[in-house]
Parts: C-alpha cells; structure tokens; sequence
C-alpha cells in the first residue's frame, strides 16, 4: 500500500507524518489503567499497537499479564474492534495445564509449532509468538535481523548475529537519545525507503542483563521499573526483557531513511576500533540479514543497493557497551556532513 | 556511482564501466574470474498444503506416544455424546469452566465429534488449521533459525532470533551441537 | 603444461549466450558486480573478470573456443591453460546458475 494513497496522516506537534500502521486511527486510542488492561487481557483480549502493526493480545495467565504490563502499558491500546494485523494468545491448554503444574502454550493464529513452556515464564512464550508472527507474517516490509536505531535524519542499522551484542547496543544508544527502532527486526517500507520503528521489549540473556540494568541505572533512579523479572532456565540461559525508553513508545511512527550500517563485532578480549569495510561486503551483509529477501526479491535487491549506496559503513569491534556507544557516536560525527553522503569508507 | 542497471538499455556509464574492466584486465590487476551465488532466492516459509495440519492431526491422534498427545484433550458431554461447551467465561473455554461431569476424551480422529470440536469451538488451538483454506503450514519450522530446515541464502547463521529455542542435537548445517 | 581437468568437461563446440538480459538487474560496488535475476530470484556475485566473460556472451552467443581468442585480444596477449580452464569453470558456472544455455 502506497502510503501517499492512504491519506492517513497524524498531527502531532505541528508536523504531519504519515502513520506507520495502515489502521491507526488517533481518534480510538484510549489510555487505561493496569487494572482495566488486566480485566481486558485476560478477557477476549486488547489490540495494541506496535510501530505499523496491531496486534489484539489475550493472556490468560495472572503473571504473564503483570509482566506485560511492565512493558507494554504505555503503548497505545484500543478499546473497540479495530482491523488487526495478528492475534495473540497465551494460555493453558486444558484445565490441568491452566491450573495445575501450568504451561503457557502460544497461539498466533499462524501454525507455529511452539513448545509450550511452564507459566512462569510465560512471557517468553508470549514474545517468541511476537517474533513469529512478524518473522513469517510480514511481506510487506523489508526485514533485516538488526538492530535499528534513529536519531536527527540518522537512520543507523547494525545487522549481526545472535550473541554480537546488537541488542544492547541498540538498547544502549536508545538509552542515550537515540529512538529504538527494534533491537531485532529492522523494517524498511520498499515504497518510501524508509524505516519503520518497531520497538518492542528488548530481548537481554545473560551478561547483558546486569550491564544494562547499570546503564539504565545512570539516568534513572527507577531502572528496575523498566525490567521483567529475569526467566531462567531458559535454553538460551537466563532471559529478561527491557521496557523501551519512553520517547521510543511516544515515536513509534516517525520514520527515517537510512543512511548508515554498522557491524558490531563484541569482543571483551579486544582494543575498540572501526574497521572499514568495502559497501560489498555491506551489501554481503544486509542480503544475509534479511529473512524475507527471498519472498520479496527484486524490490528487496534494489532497496538493499540502494541502502548501501547511500550510506557510510564499518565495523566496530567493542569490548563493552560504553566502548561501542563511543565507537558508533564517533564513526556517526566523522561522516555526518550532508556532502560526504555516498562516499564509501572502505 | 552504483545505479540499478536494467539489462535491457546499456548506458553509457555500464559502457565506461566495461571500457574500465577491459583495462584492468589487460594490466593483469584481475586474475580469475569469480562467480557466486550471494542467495538463491529461497523463501523463508516453505508452504505446504493447509490440509497438512490436518494430517498432523490425525498422526498426534493415532500415536499415543506422540509428545502432544496428552495436549489433545475433547472435552465431551457424557449425556448426549457432543462436545462439551463452557459454563461461563464469555464463551471463552480459556476463560471460563467446563461442567463437572464433562468427560475429557483424548483425541480420536475416527470421531466426527471430536473433529467438530476442533473446528468450531472457540478453542485456538487447531481452528484455522481447518477453517481456513489459505493457512499455510511451515514445514516443521517452529522457529527463526532452528535449524530444522534451510535457511534463504546463506542466513542461517544471521537468522537466529533470541528468543529463539533451538531444537535438540546438532545444528544439521554445521554439526556443532544446539 | 598439461590440460587441466575443467577444460575437458566442458563441450567446446556448445554455442552458448545469455538467457534473458532484459530483466536482469545489476548494482555494483568497488569490484563486484551483482546480479538479481528475477526468473530464478538469484543474487550472482560476479568480479570484473566475470562480468566480462557474461558481457562477452551478451554480445552474442560464442563458444567457449571464441572466448579464449576475445580475450586474448582483450588482454593482448596468450592465455595460459590455468586461466582457460578458469574461465571454462565461470561458464560451467553460469549454465548451473541459469544464466547462460547452450543454444
């Protein structure tokens, strides 16, 4: 859908911007309380908006919905029936299931064959069903496995591998002023060129739980409200997710073009650095990163050139978060006068 | 200057190019030609017929064995042999409460009944395996880059979504253990 | 030095070209060429010298005999058997990657 044919836009602080999702309608967002979240979740469920998706969420487990909640309630919801994109649902299979030694087991309404897991860490099931449905849902969009951040007409994706660090280094930067686009899945409208925020909770295993706990601890005293408790026992280890920063929720439909890729390498043996990288190998990178590039195709070859041809790239080897912070800011000041535009560092 | 170049129209700037090439050729700076497949244009989800899950269906409830077996419960009314609906709980059977004389049956694909309740309660699980003819079933995959089938390109390694769980054993494309 | 093995896999005299250039699209950056061929949905990687030998065969089609004598011209000078068969390989790799046929 060409969004100059929608006619959809939002006014918001003087400035037009067409909207992300094809549905959002301003005029049905309604603000509600945790309490009347939690009576519509575990109801017939809740559509809430997430970047260009809407998605109605139904949990039906008391825990699950307090985890949620920590995360999401200040996303925009809406209170009547609206044209949804997905539908979620996190429940027991059967009253043994729901009651007794509980499993949450995740419908998305898309054939996943997810394992249920135990109730307590429902919350993971309920975001693996999130990333299913997107993973194999969207068509539409351009997807890269990325982190994507934006700041001031910057729009910066770091496409990388699980365990590189691109998380929480996406979370890190939208913790310093930059809008969190996704720390997973970048979108990129094939139309307009432009990426579409989708800032969901943040997905932290590990090591990165406590790094980021710090991090967050620097600008606000209530850092552990925007944390779930830890999951552990999860094959991946121990799991938890982070609240995207307020601005990021508030920004969930502002676009940006892109114009900067960066490979994050973590390393906690190495010396920081920027290493350049020839715009092949760029282009190597984002083609791998892209889940549906073949589904897509042409349009995804010519978009993915076209990204590559104006941005400036590189890659940053970090041995820690403020390292990578100053590596990315550096490499973002160095390249980001208007007429260097297109001029390959490699 | 990296223009998207339609085969169909040489330019003048693809004619410059090749021009370029020749001369490199010819001081030797290329020594052997190199040509690879970057993606070979696989899509990630791999549809099968919707009358799969149906399939699926009927082996859980032929296998007794089959890990989701016990998940396959009908709850059936013992007075009148149909499928049981819930109390209260606006209809929901998540949300509300089965009678208590409600008889929990496994799974049996021979019965009519039990099908009937798969496709028309408001149950979730396996309602838009029937109902809708347009479901499309991805072949085994339960995941982003489980491993349990091939990946666009080479993306497997990028693919690996973190909140992903991989499947036990080995990764079939690398043999390093899950 | 003796003929090495892609040489002789190859049937010199198959007459070979490009099997559809016009919706072929390139896109290129330092000294790969990039190929998105919507027939098949492949992304071909192709450096300078490879391009060239599908240039060669879009001109028209040739045998693998008439590549060896163009590039010759090209880079003035004898082929030696290592780069023959190197370029045979590129076309044998270009047939498996479906975008050139024997006529």
């Amino acid at each position: 859908m060409n969004l100059s044919e929608t006619n959809s836009f939002i006014k918001k602080e003087n400035q037009f911007m067409p909207v992300a999702s094809r549905f959002h309608n301003e005029n049905k967002l309604v603000k509600l309380n945790d309490s009347e979240l939690d009576k519509r979740l575990s109801g017939d469920g809740i559509a809430m908006e997430v970047g260009p998706f809407s998605v109605n969420v139904l949990i039906k487990f008391k825990n699950v919905r307090e985890d949620f909640l920590k995360i999401y309630r200040d996303f925009p919801f809406y209170d009547e029936p609206i044209v949804l994109d997905h539908s979620i649902s996190v429940f027991g299979r059967n009253l043994f299931r729901q009651y007794l030694r509980p499993q949450a087991f995740v419908e998305t309404e898309m054939n996943n064959d997810t394992i249920p897991l135990p109730a307590k860490i429902g919350m993971v099931s309920l975001e693996m069903g999130f990333n299913w449905q997107v993973a194999m849902g969207c068509k539409q969009y351009l997807m890269f496995h990325a982190g994507v951040v934006a700041r001031d007409g910057i729009g910066l994706i770091m496409p990388a591998m699980s365990g590189s660090g691109k998380s929480t280094l996406a979370a890190g930067l939208s913790f310093r002023g930059w809008q969190l686009h996704s720390d997973e899945f970048g979108l990129l409208d094939l139309d307009a060129g432009e990426l579409i925020p989708y800032p969901r909770a943040v997905s932290l295993k590990n090591q990165s739980i406590p790094v980021m706990k710090e991090w967050v601890s620097r600008e606000h005293d209530n850092y552990e409200d925007y944390f779930t408790p830890a999951y552990p026992g999860t094959p991946k280890g121990t799991i938890c997710y982070l609240r995207p920063p307020d601005q990021s929720i508030e920004e969930m439909h502002k676009r940006t073009k892109p114009n900067f890729v960066i490979l994050p390498i973590f390393d906690p043996n190495s010396e920081p650095k920027i290493r350049p990288i020839t715009k092949t190998m760029a282009f190597f990178r984002l083609v791998a990163s892209s889940a549906n590039y073949g589904d897509i195709g042409e349009r995804a070859f010519s978009s993915i050139a076209k990204i590559i041809e104006e941005s400036f790239v590189c890659e940053i080897i970090y041995p820690s978060l403020d390292t990578a912070v100053e590596l990315v800011e550096a490499f973002i000041a160095e390249h980001s006068d208007p007429k260097k535009a297109g001029q390959d560092d490699g | 200057m990296a223009d998207i170049e339609n085969q169909s129209g040489k330019t003048e700037d693809s004619l410059s190019k090749r021009l370029h090439r020749r001369s490199l050729l010819k001081a030797g700076a290329i020594v052997a030609p190199i040509a690879l497949t970057l993606h070979g244009g696989v899509p990630l989800a791999h549809a099968d017929s919707s009358g799969s899950c149906i399939i699926e269906l009927w082996n859980i409830g032929e296998n007794p064995s089959h890990p989701n077996y016990e998940d396959m419960q009908i709850p059936m009314n013992p007075k009148n042999g149909h499928f049981q609906t819930v109390t209260n709980g606006l209809g929901n059977p998540n949300g509300g409460t089965y009678p208590a004389d409600t008889d929990w049956q496994a799974f049996n694909p021979t019965n009519e009944e039990h099908w009937k309740y798969i496709a028309e309660s408001p149950a979730n699980y396996g309602y838009s395996c029937i109902v809708s003819v347009t479901n499309v079933r991805i072949k085994g995959n339960n995941g982003f880059g489980n491993y349990d089938q091939s990946c666009p390109g080479g993306s497997c390694p990028n693919n690996d979504a973190e909140n992903d769980f991989p499947l036990p054993g080995n990764n079939p494309h690398t043999g390093i253990p899950n | 030095m003796a003929i090495m093995p892609s040489e002789e896999l190859i049937n010199k005299s198959a007459v070979y070209h490009v099997v559809n250039t016009a919706d072929f699209l390139w896109t290129s950056f330092e000294d790969s060429n990039i190929l998105y061929d919507p027939a098949s949905g492949h992304t071909q990687v192709l450096n300078d010298f490879a391009r060239e030998i599908l240039d060669l065969l879009e001109d028209g089609p040739k045998t693998v005999s008439h590549l060896f004598s163009e590039f010759e011209e090209i880079i003035e000078k004898e082929l030696d058997p290592d780069l023959k068969n190197k370029i045979v390989e590129t076309v044998i790799n270009f047939d498996n990657m479906g975008i050139i046929e024997p006529v």
